[in-house]
């Protein structure tokens, strides 16, 4: 558990680290590979400690042995009589977040879209820029949904950098005018793309290279695979690029051959306005998936499909063969970042035990399979409530020390899985109804009576009994019933497709 | 069966034929051509976990991995 600092030594501790700061001021400045330094707490093992400490942010962590002398950071420095410790924190380069910024001239993969037509307001990402091979003109690549509103757009409507979303109004910022868009059909589609031409003084607006530099724009040596336009919790869609240039009849500045086709388990990367650069894998090809847009579901044909790479906002990204690959899943990242901020602790390792537990066991009862359904239409909404809810720091503290109390037991009981032989025992639930106690303070009177419901019926089958005794307990069809009429009521809580009830 | 891994070629043929099944018989929103080690497969995309089948399903010689999604929607 976090200790508790006196006023007077907390201050004490901070004043030491900024007299710190100014004394090393000019050593942490002449190394580049240093991007900032706070006073924080020293994390160790992924695990924040007690100790108060001056944190320094690096680009990137190097090995001591890799390290000349003179860029060497000591464990701890020494001011007076008095040492304080060091801890050096990889971010990555740090930088303004400025993909959904106004900025002249303007790099591809940050903000841009139209005016706000209907009430609504809209941001995509700006692809990259294309030769229009009509005219020979100066284009934007991104997609139909992005720049012509899904089918609505008319050629000629302003497009802004950034989009009206991100605060760009017309005529102030716009940079192009829409030119043409493939139509988005019911069905049938391969391509949600579009174009917009750069408008005169197409020098000062644009720049042919990505944000930051992130990655470099579409060339024979980084060939472009696909345009990002969809996606869902664990996976990112995009349109063929091959398609998307006949359909438009445009190429990249860097001329043709600057496409590629995928192979499935290919790196890939993009730069785009929400999550910036992201690099993924293609898991599939071939993918037909229907997707749900304003007007309704539309089904594409011969997609690639890449683990997630992408959030709303990143529609319009250009997709390169390139970058380290990775297999992220963000299908209850929400949840673990809303718990961390909670607990105060980094949650990821909870989170991976979690998705495991999920997977191996969860899934395969009936209960269980019920509950994930649950979990997954009302995500987001309660993420948003979450957002909303000032949570009181007696129950924040209360989370934390009942985190601490049983995270090496859950961990244990994770190592051992449905071999365990441990038991839900009294004190899990006096502690599990205090937390109840706690958490109904932020629900509604429906929620705390279900809440109630469900905690006795968890006592009544739970209680004594061990994993794989509570695993056959989830996958009663009677229990599951029951647990079905308790839910069932809360008009808050969404049980399939429809609205809230 | 042979030893033979299974082809992008061979599975495609299977979705021409059996791609409309596969989608309303499991409640999918998509389909594609993924692979499990040396052979190609069917990754179906569900919206809900409760559409996932407990049991292995194999058509025409295909294994079918079943990923949930969630919805897709245009980002």
């Amino acid at each position: 558990m976090a200790k508790d600092y006196s006023t007077d030594e907390f201050l004490k501790s901070r004043h030491l680290v900024g007299a710190l700061k100014a004394r090393h001021m000019e050593f942490l400045g002449r190394d580049t590979n240093i991007v900032g330094s706070a006073f924080g707490r020293r994390i160790a093992q992924g695990e924040i400690t007690n100790e108060l400490a001056m944190v320094i942010y690096v680009a990137k962590k190097v090995r001591q042995q890799f390290l000349p002398m003179s860029r060497l950071l000591p464990r701890r420095l020494y001011i007076g009589g008095d040492c304080v410790a060091v801890d050096v924190v990889e971010t990555g380069p740090l930088y303004p977040h400025s993909f959904t910024a106004r900025e002249r001239p303007a790099p591809s993969g940050i903000s841009g879209g139209p005016t706000p037509s209907g009430g609504g307001m809209s941001s995509g990402t700006m692809g990259c820029l294309v030769t229009d091979l009509t005219d020979g003109s100066l284009c934007i690549l991104s997609n139909n949904h992005v720049l012509a509103n899904e089918n609505l757009g008319v050629a000629g409507d302003p497009i802004l950098q950034p989009g009206s979303f991100d605060g760009g109004t017309d005529p102030a910022d716009r940079i192009a005018t829409l030119k043409r868009f493939q139509m988005i059909n019911a069905t049938g589609n391969t391509v949600d793309c579009a174009i917009a031409q750069v408008t005169a003084g197409a020098a000062a607006l644009v720049i042919d290279q990505m944000k930051n530099n992130a990655m470099p724009t579409p060339t024979p040596q980084h060939p472009a695979v696909g345009l990002l336009f969809a996606g869902g919790c664990n996976r990112t869609f995009c349109n063929p690029i091959n398609n998307v240039l006949t359909a438009l009849n445009i190429q990249f500045l860097a001329g043709a051959g600057s496409t590629a086709g995928v192979s499935i388990g290919d790196n890939v990367e993009k730069v785009g306005r929400t999550t910036e650069y992201q690099t993924s894998v293609v898991m599939e090809i071939d993918a037909s998936p229907t997707v749900n847009y304003t007007f309704g579901p539309a089904s594409f044909n011969s997609q690639i499909a890449t683990m997630w790479m992408s959030d709303p906002g990143d529609s319009g990204s250009i997709v390169c063969a390139g970058g380290e690959g990775s297999h992220t899943d963000h299908c209850s990242c929400g949840t673990s970042t809303a718990t961390s901020s909670v607990l105060g602790v980094d949650v990821n390792r909870e989170r991976l035990m979690a998705e495991e537990v999920r997977d191996k066991f969860l899934r395969h009862t009936k209960i269980g399979r019920y509950g994930l359904d649950l979990f997954q239409l009302n995500e987001e909404r309660f993420l948003e409530r979450f957002r909303k809810t000032q949570i009181r720091q007696e129950d924040r503290d209360l989370a934390r020390h009942l985190f601490n109390k049983y995270v090496e037991e859950g961990r244990a009981a994770f190592m051992e899985q449905d071999r365990s032989e441990r038991t839900l025992t009294e004190q899990h639930f006096h502690d599990a109804r205090t937390a109840l106690r706690h958490a109904q303070q932020y629900m509604t009177p429906e929620e705390v009576k279900a809440s109630e419901e469900l905690f006795r019926l968890a006592e009544e089958h739970g209680k004594g009994r061990k994993p794989r005794e509570i695993l056959a307990q989830l996958n009663n069809e009677e229990l599951l019933k029951r647990v079905k009429e308790i839910a069932e009521p809360v008009k808050t809580v969404r049980k399939d497709d429809g609205a809230c009830n | 069966m042979t030893d033979q891994p299974i082809s992008v070629e061979a599975v495609r043929r299977v979705l021409a034929t059996r791609r409309e099944e596969i989608v309303q018989r499991f409640h999918a929103i998509g389909t594609g051509i993924g692979r499990n080690g040396s052979d190609h497969i069917i990754t179906v995309y569900l919206k809900n976990e409760r559409d996932r089948p407990r049991e292995e399903v194999v058509v025409d010689g295909v294994s079918l991995k079943f990923e949930v999604t969630g919805e897709i929607s245009p980002y």
